[in-house]
């Protein structure tokens, strides 16, 4: 029998269970050329387009991906927290006035009105006499109800700012901060 | 490591994940072979990519799963030696007698070298002389075989794998 050459047998036992750690990516470039459809979907697929979440190697970044939904999320959260409702019914004389229109104007500078007054919202007054602008921001604010034009109500009152004034120079302004405040507009009589 | 009959039914079917599956079961053990039959770790990357896409190409060529250990292997052996095709030569250098030069080295020696040092060393011989080594020493073929597989004489397979174990005794004493 042949004598067994000691370089021979000790590779043959050295490498007879080599199994070293294959390389890191190697997957990745195997499967790209197997599925380039499927692989140039999965890089742009999800949060696509978002340099942000995404690594050279087009691999995403878990952590980043979650922090940016929990930052989005915070800021949908405080800007739906910071906005307020303004309601209240409008009157002329001392009942309630039947159809009209509520204007929200915002105000940056009350003692320069044409310039710093704007327009933000208009709202209808129903029948009961009851109206409601949605989603305010923080800031001072004035109204004015307009009744219907044509109805009886015209034909005894004017145009209103809240309270009972009739150009926004002299119409008191309403404070949004932390609550939905409740403005009953009184129309100034002709 | 094996592979699942499942697993095995969803890679014919191109199933990525399966595909993955099979590749993470054979990948350690066919790097080790790329890095056995190439002379660094770049050409070894290249040819695992290459031999497991042709693995995943030509499935449905295996008969059944119990066939697969031994039809991946020949992949990859397959890419390695076309890999090195052109520098494959195998030449009866009659010029110099190689069997006056004693192979034998002392096992005490051998066993101080780890397995990297071992890597390097046949990595470091001829392609030729590595791709006759690996084949006969490692991989249980016969120099029949061998020429089969090589396009050569059976005894050529034989003097080249005595200049391979004649070069690396040249590296070993060297290192030793």
């Amino acid at each position: 029998m042949q004598e067994q050459d000691p370089i021979e047998e000790h590779y043959r036992k050295a490498f007879s269970g080599f199994e070293p750690p294959p390389p890191e990516q190697a997957w990745d470039k195997i499967r790209a050329k197997l599925h380039p459809a499927k692989a140039d979907k999965g890089r742009m697929s999800g949060l696509k387009n978002s340099l942000l979440t995404y690594s050279r190697s087009g691999r995403i970044y878990p952590l980043l991906a979650v922090a940016a939904m929990v930052l989005l999320f915070i800021l949908i959260w405080y800007s739906y927290s910071n906005k307020h409702n303004i309601r209240g019914h409008a009157y002329a004389g001392e009942t309630r006035m039947c159809m009209g229109t509520a204007y929200l104007f915002k105000v940056y500078d009350k003692a320069k009105p044409y310039d710093t007054v704007l327009l933000v919202q208009s709202a209808p007054v129903d029948d009961k006499g009851f109206y409601q602008f949605h989603g305010i921001a923080h800031g001072n604010y004035m109204i004015r109800i307009n009744p219907q034009p044509g109805t009886e109500v015209t034909r005894n009152f004017i145009p209103s700012f809240y309270d009972q004034d009739s150009a926004s120079s002299e119409a008191n302004v309403i404070h949004i901060d932390s609550e939905d405040p409740t403005v009953d507009v009184h129309l100034l009589p002709k | 490591m094996t592979i699942t009959a499942e697993v095995f039914d969803q890679c014919l079917q191109n199933e990525p994940r399966a595909q993955e599956a099979l590749y993470q079961a054979y990948a350690s053990r066919m790097y080790g072979l790329c890095l056995r039959y190439t002379g660094s770790r770049m050409e070894a990357e290249d040819i695992l990519q290459e031999g497991f896409i042709k693995v995943f190409q030509h499935l449905t060529s295996v008969h059944s799963k119990e066939h697969l250990d031994g039809w991946i292997c020949k992949i990859m052996i397959n890419t390695a030696l076309t890999h090195y095709t052109n520098q494959l030569k195998f030449k009866n250098d009659e010029s110099i007698n190689f069997d006056t030069f004693d192979t034998t080295i002392s096992e005490d020696a051998l066993s101080k070298l780890s397995y990297k040092e071992l890597l390097r060393i046949l990595q470091g011989i001829p392609a030729g002389y590595r791709t006759i080594f690996n084949l006969y020493v490692i991989d249980g073929f016969n120099h029949k075989e061998i020429g089969e597989i090589l396009g050569i004489a059976e005894s050529t397979s034989k003097s080249q794998l005595r200049k391979a174990k004649i070069t690396m005794k040249k590296i070993l004493t060297r290192i030793l």
